[in-house]
């Protein structure tokens, strides 16, 4: 079920898919939507701080998604989180 | 400009060769005749003897799966926190042993941990929340070197190879603690 309290010109079906398999496997509210723990707890992926030229970075192979201090503030997490976490079921792996 | 032909033949030498196709690349250069020769190539696929995959395809492949052991702790409906909690617990260790205890776990889930070096009591804890024997659903992982990492970039799909390091790696570990010891790190085991 898509919330209506997100007015966006864009969806993604699958998006909406993961964030229902989340809610199912571990409960708790759809909005505001868990992004560090869907990362972690549903998709198995390793958050972890690396030096890097970018913001973020996603390691298929290895299960993590890389980030660097600067994205410690408040809002840059959750979008490198979803930006990389994103990468998996669109790039095909891990799986979504 | 290159031929189609031509392109053709660049991929039956690295398939000759065995090396990676990278189809995508001989497609680009073909241009205006790219679906020419992506039939020229299907053609050529489907006819070309079939070969058995080397073990780095075959590590790569199974990379793309989800860890046995993280599908028995989803089957549980426990976050890494949760299980984390239920560990220290039964481990009899100090809160201050979270932080820890949840990267060892995290890395064993991932294949990062060597399973013979981590202790008995662990996998006993671990076989308690889990509910069956975690020894069995963890495996070692090899790398993959064909996956390249990804990021973003003006909305295109870029390939790096310097991936630094993670901050863990670079830190200096200190003594090992017992946390160190039950999960076999830091050259104890």
């Amino acid at each position: 079920m898509e919330p209506a309290a997100v007015a966006s010109g864009y969806s993604d079906p699958r998006a909406h898919a993961l964030r229902e398999r989340y809610v199912r496997m571990f409960g708790g509210p759809e909005l505001p939507v868990p992004v560090e723990s869907i990362a972690e707890d549903l998709l198995g992926l390793r958050i972890e701080e690396r030096e890097l030229e970018w913001s973020g970075l996603l390691l298929p192979a290895e299960r993590t998604i890389g980030h660097t201090r600067e994205t410690r503030r408040p809002v840059l997490p959750r979008f490198t989180y979803c930006t990389e976490g994103a990468s998996c079921p669109v790039e095909g792996s891990p799986r979504p | 400009m290159i031929s189609t032909e031509q392109l053709l033949d660049e991929l039956v030498d690295r398939w000759t060769r065995g090396e990676p196709l990278e189809v995508d690349e001989l497609l680009r250069r073909a241009g205006p005749h790219a679906d020419e020769l992506a039939r020229l190539i299907d053609t050529f696929l489907e006819r070309a003897p079939r070969r058995e995959p080397t073990a780095e395809s075959v590590a790569f492949v199974r990379s793309l799966d989800e860890p046995s052991l993280l599908r028995a702790r989803q089957e549980q409906r426990l976050k890494l926190d949760d299980l984390t909690e239920a560990l220290v617990e039964r481990l009899g260790l100090k809160e201050s042993a979270r932080t820890k205890v949840r990267r060892y776990y995290q890395d064993l889930e991932l294949g990062r941990l060597e399973p013979k070096r981590v202790a008995q009591r662990v996998w006993d804890a671990l076989g308690d929340v889990l509910g069956r024997d975690a020894r069995e659903l963890v495996m070692v992982r090899a790398p993959a070197p064909a996956a390249p990492a990804m990021y973003r970039a003006s909305n295109h799909l870029l390939s790096m190879t310097a991936t630094g390091l993670p901050d863990a790696d670079l830190a200096d570990r200190g003594e090992p603690d017992e946390v160190d010891r039950l999960f076999g790190v830091g050259g104890v085991g």
